[in-house]
């Protein structure tokens, strides 16, 4: 059995190896379940960081910084003297307006679901894929008690960061049923149409599947 | 990358946008940057007003084009470590903390919904650099490559810190939290 160190295995998780090593690991993967467990730690440290550092919706900026950040007056327009208030308020407000204009553009060209699809139908549990709009975390797989699959998943773009839940409905096709914040307020929960919180297993009168169960249901492509 | 495009302060729109208004959308990263590498709220905030002070007077230094986040981050991380350095020696790099770290039991690991609070706690333990190589690749997505070029280290360092950071905060972290 090929030897990896922990290098090798954090640079995997984070999807920074070279194709040729990254395709050894997975090889590996298929026979070594110790090796996934090593990997998923690396993966579990970043989410940890990730979901802790969440920014926050919205935080004041201290007097200094605003009068640092403040344009300097009247520079260019003797005439704006009654004008005085200052403006970056509204170019902060215009910026902001302007990123999600291009994102919700972005998404119309290239819907969601098919990066969704793609990553839950190959990701093991605690892997990243890096997507044109961010990453995607794969969590965990469950099986409902109606015999379909679903998987948790964390969904990060420069700006948000959200857990969802997404069933498989059909070859190569997970639809997202339920979305929460991507640190809960407690964990497992999940805000569904209905508006209640709720588990996700509990919900769907589902189990979490082992690393091990994960891994032969994803060799064969999910089938039992 | 669209998500590292609007990431870097919408480098499109600067012939509209003044630097002063991309370093204002970007403020809340930087204030987040600042706060993991100091651990300290107040700190946080006082650094990113020196930050902001540098980064105002040294403008004229950033090329256009290249990403102002990561020349943020630079810039913070300097005045951080200058700082350090006025109070006294810099943490070693390989702290006596990490050769007595319990071997983690990995399986059962620190899980989803750890409390900034709990990861500030953690990272308190660690050597500055540490955190800072934490910062840019764990919560701003930075490449190693791109967090070499932030920290002026070779991109080996990178991978060798951050595995003994990720490893140490397993450590520490799992033995507060209960597993799952």
């Amino acid at each position: 059995m090929p030897h990896f160190d922990d290098t090798q295995l954090m640079a995997y998780a984070d999807g920074e190896l070279p194709a040729a090593e990254a395709a050894a690991i997975t090889t590996a993967l298929a026979e070594d379940p110790a090796l996934a467990a090593r990997i998923e730690r690396f993966a579990a440290s970043r989410r940890a960081l990730k979901q802790a550092f969440a920014l926050p919706a919205a935080e004041p900026l201290s007097p200094a910084l605003l009068k640092l950040l403040a344009p300097p007056a009247a520079t260019a327009a003797p005439r704006n003297a009654v004008r005085r208030r200052p403006r970056w308020p509204m170019a902060l407000a215009a910026s902001l307006l302007l990123g999600l204009g291009l994102m919700s553009g972005y998404k119309l060209l290239n819907p969601a679901a098919d990066s969704l699809s793609l990553a839950l139908e190959t990701l093991p549990s605690g892997e990243i894929r890096r997507t044109a709009e961010g990453e995607i975390v794969a969590l965990s797989t469950l099986a409902a008690g109606d015999g379909s699959l679903c998987r948790e998943y964390e969904r990060s773009s420069a700006s948000t960061s959200q857990r969802g839940l997404a069933c498989r409905e059909g070859e190569g096709q997970w639809r997202e049923r339920a979305l929460a914040a991507a640190v809960p307020p407690d964990a497992g929960g999940y805000q569904l149409a209905g508006g209640e919180p709720v588990d996700a297993a509990i919900a769907l009168n589902a189990r979490r599947l082992s690393l091990e169960e994960e891994r032969q249901r994803l060799l064969q492509g999910w089938r039992d | 990358m669209p998500g590292r495009w609007l990431a870097a302060g919408l480098p499109l729109l600067s012939m509209s946008t003044t630097f002063r208004d991309q370093l204002i959308a970007l403020l809340p990263r930087l204030k987040r940057f600042a706060l993991g590498l100091t651990v300290d709220a107040t700190e946080a905030d006082d650094l990113v007003q020196a930050a902001c002070e540098r980064a105002l007077a040294k403008q004229a230094q950033w090329q256009p084009g290249t990403r102002l986040d990561s020349w943020l981050f630079k810039i913070t991380q300097n005045l951080w470590i200058d700082r350090l350095r006025a109070r006294g020696p810099v943490d070693d790099l390989e702290p006596a903390l990490l050769e007595q770290l319990p071997a983690a039991d990995w399986q059962q690991g620190f899980e989803q919904s750890l409390m900034l609070g709990q990861v500030l706690q953690a990272m308190q333990q660690l050597p500055a650099p540490m955190r800072a190589v934490l910062m840019l690749v764990c919560v701003e997505d930075l490449s190693y490559r791109e967090a070499a070029a932030t920290l002026d280290v070779p991109i080996g360092t990178v991978m060798s810190r951050l595995a003994r950071a990720r490893a140490a905060l397993h450590a520490i972290l799992g033995e507060h939290h209960a597993p799952l």
